[in-house]
């Protein structure tokens, strides 16, 4: 019998067998995330039902000496799903239930596994959702938010996932049941649900949690301005946020995606356009917002657009939306593969840096379209290109060290929403020196001394995880 | 700015570093109390990208000053407890960030919990570290300057901070109470659930000192020795009242922070006794 097989049946004793799969088709499904260079396939597949489970889960892990590894929908795009050391993927899919969802507190109880999406659709009856609205929102799970630290095109204005959740129930890497924060929104002393959220599941196994709901605002105003250079484009998305203005959302795309959306959708912009910004106000007072956009409209003029439309209908803001919602897949008509990479600078600094971004990406020969979160400073930088062609692929990798380099010397992160999972890990050394990462690997340890929960991932040079260390930057093909 | 911690640093016993929380803070063992220098040059604002760096040892007041003059404010509301301007108890932002009092706008535009990015500790063994970044956005690794966010400084000193900052013209200030005075001796402040506030405010009656009905809080005039009903989930911090004015009792939470404080300040010597728990 094979080790796979041998760990598959030893697991009937602590699951009922039709919740384990071990097969090789399974191993072959689950041996990456949406981050598919880096690929290892778990021994076993489980798909636990309750918090019990998965403590039970967990216990016979340690004894066993055997890595494990949390995993939502698989959506996430560095690796932080990927069985690094073999062992068992922990699937959160089965925990899909909504406990209660309490209106009058604004808050919701609702197991791992239920989707972003359904969160809201749960709580929209109340006229409440839940704010962190990642691109996957329609699979992507509320535990995968949760160690990601998801964000969406509404960070701008609702922030992250951290500030929406309040409480979480974590099994710790000992198998031991915590409930940590507090459905108050405060708890005394410090806090550490600050290091679950973003601890991209290396701290234990989020199996339940309650997050704040927000109320869905009843006026929202979108626009869509288009202008003849990115760098007219970038300098009015400073002014805007420094005018007093924060829109829900602020998103900008490049020429490549207008082309991209004209030849696969046949979209309409005006000629000349080299960039697109996609501005959202919301919130309950219909004047204020309407006077936000007129300040939009202004300061868009006095940096030199060529149009700007305003959604006047909830049909003609979803036409609107388009430009953002189908950039990535109109790109699939101009090469095989697309990698999009993730890095955040101050957002003063955009113009310069998509004139470095478009200065890699030719010195590489390799194509490159923006579409990204312009209000935060978070690019994602496609490039597309033949994934058949082994120079291609290094040269889209070189590119995208040379991006994520150089957002660090102008003061930005690593990542901005990808996270750092096994992708990254070394790549977080050129932000933290050898003291900054003593003390990530002391926060850690405050919930993790051993190295069978999620291994190799976020922090580099684990035991065992040698093999991680480097295979390749980029993502999604 | 750190040599006179290196120092402290060097001989044995506990060390106080920005420890002066006045009448919030809880009973401690003695002890001079550290506080470090700080220059203008150590601001670095960047209104454009509604960022600031400020050194930990500023006062309060004068960051509200340096952030005005370019038309930006950290959006905190009034908050009852706070030293008068001049007093020589001023708070310094580590002192804020230490205690991390609720406030009036924190049910629109968060606390100091939101609003850190990034922060340079110290930590007990003299090491400098750094974590989180000076952009407003990132993941990456864990969020240890978060975690010191109302951990009064005893999980490491904190040197500077990176904050995200608000234009003072997006900011809407709420309507003036006519019964919020800026001080008081001893004040309760309770954070409830939504659907127990009505409760609360009632039976706090004529102490009741100000009410944030959006973040269902409420800050009460208690004397010591008195108290107001509590509720499921509430969070409570007072003042004056000694050992009461804070207390970690969630056998979760105290065994997280004996943990941390164990990673961090192995000997406990940072503002020991400062939190109650470690």
């Amino acid at each position: 019998m094979t080790a796979s097989g041998q760990i598959g049946r030893e697991l009937e004793a602590v699951l009922p067998k039709e919740r384990i799969v071990a097969d090789t088709a399974a191993r072959r499904a689950y041996d990456s995330d949406a981050y598919p260079i880096d690929r290892h396939p778990p021994d076993a597949v489980v798909l636990p039902e309750t918090t019990e489970e998965v403590s039970r889960l967990v216990r016979w892990c340690v004894e066993q000496s055997i890595p494990y590894t949390p995993r939502g929908a698989g959506t996430g795009l560095s690796g932080g799903a990927m069985a690094a050391r073999g062992g068992i993927v922990i699937s959160t899919k089965r925990l899909t239930r909504i406990f209660e969802v309490d209106a009058a507190n604004r808050m919701m109880h609702a197991q791992s596994g239920v989707p972003n999406l359904r969160l809201s659709q749960a709580a929209a009856p109340f006229g409440l959702h839940f704010a962190p609205d990642p691109s996957s929102q329609s699979v992507c799970t509320l535990g995968g938010n949760i160690a990601e630290n998801s964000g969406g095109p509404h960070t701008l204005k609702y922030g992250v996932t951290y500030p929406h959740i309040l409480q979480v129930v974590l099994v710790d890497p000992s198998g031991e049941v915590w409930t940590i924060g507090s459905r108050s929104g405060r708890a005394p002393g410090p806090d550490f649900l600050s290091l679950i959220v973003g601890g991209e599941g290396t701290l234990g196994i989020v199996t339940e949690a309650w997050v704040r709901l927000t109320p869905t605002p009843q006026c929202v105003e979108t626009a869509l301005v288009a202008f003849p250079s990115v760098r007219q484009a970038t300098e009015c998305v400073s002014a805007i946020v420094s005018s007093g203005v924060i829109p829900a959302a602020l998103e900008m795309m490049d020429k490549g995606i207008i082309g991209a959306l004209r030849a696969a959708f046949g979209l309409q912009y005006p000629d000349g356009s080299e960039a697109l910004l996609l501005v959202e106000c919301d919130g309950n007072d219909p004047e204020r917002i309407a006077d936000e956009l007129a300040t939009v409209e202004s300061i868009s003029q006095a940096n030199g657009a060529l149009e700007l439309r305003r959604a006047q209908s909830e049909a003609e803001r979803k036409d609107l939306w388009k430009a953002r919602k189908k950039g990535i897949g109109a790109m699939g008509r101009l090469a095989p593969s697309i990698v999009t990479h993730d890095g955040v600078i101050p957002r003063s600094r955009l113009p310069e840096m998509l004139d470095f971004v478009y200065q890699v990406a030719a010195e590489h020969d390799i194509g490159v379209a923006n579409l990204f979160h312009a209000g935060d400073g978070n690019l994602h930088p496609c490039m597309y290109f033949d994934d058949r062609d082994p120079l291609q692929v290094e040269a889209v990798i070189a590119a995208g060290e040379a991006i994520i380099a150089r957002c660090v010397e102008l003061g930005g992160s690593v990542s901005g929403e990808h996270g750092i999972g096994v992708e990254k890990s070394t790549l977080l050394e050129s932000m933290f020196g050898p003291d900054d990462m003593r003390l990530q690997r002391i926060a850690r340890e405050i919930f993790n001394e051993g190295d069978l929960c999620n291994p190799c991932k976020v922090i580099p040079n684990q035991k065992g995880c040698v093999e991680h260390r480097r295979r390749s930057r980029g993502v999604a093909w | 700015m750190v040599e006179p911690l290196w120092e402290a640093f060097a001989s044995p016993g506990p060390i106080y570093v920005h420890a002066d929380f006045g009448p919030w803070a809880l009973p401690v063992e003695g002890g001079d109390i550290l506080e470090l220098d700080w220059h203008e040059d150590d601001f670095a604002i960047e209104p454009a990208d509604l960022v600031a760096q400020i050194p930990a040892s500023c006062p309060l007041e004068v960051v509200g000053a340096s952030l005005a003059e370019v038309g930006l404010a950290l959006p905190y509301g009034p908050m009852i407890g706070l030293p008068a301007p001049g007093e020589s108890a001023a708070w310094s932002v580590a002192v804020a960030i230490g205690l991390d009092l609720p406030h009036r706008l924190e049910s629109r535009y968060g606390s100091w919990r939101t609003w850190i990015l990034g922060a340079r500790l110290m930590l007990a063994d003299g090491t400098i570290a750094k974590s989180g970044s000076k952009v407003v956005k990132s993941v990456a690794g864990y969020d240890v300057h978060k975690l010191v966010v109302g951990a009064r400084g005893c999980l490491g000193v904190l040197l500077d901070v990176t904050v995200r900052v608000w234009p003072l013209a997006a900011i809407d200030l709420p309507d003036p109470s006519p019964s919020s005075p800026s001080r008081a001796g001893s004040v309760w402040v309770q954070r409830t659930l939504a659907t127990d506030f009505a409760r609360a405010i009632e039976s706090a009656g004529n102490r009741l000192l100000l009410a944030d009905r959006e973040g269902a809080t409420l800050w009460a005039d208690v004397a010591p020795g008195d108290s107001l009903p509590r509720y499921a989930h509430d969070f409570l911090i007072r003042s004056g009242c000694g050992a009461d004015n804070l207390q970690v009792v969630d056998p979760v939470q105290v065994r997280l922070l004996r943990r941390a404080k164990d990673l961090l300040d192995p000997e406990h010597r940072l503002n020991r006794g400062c939190l109650g728990v470690v």
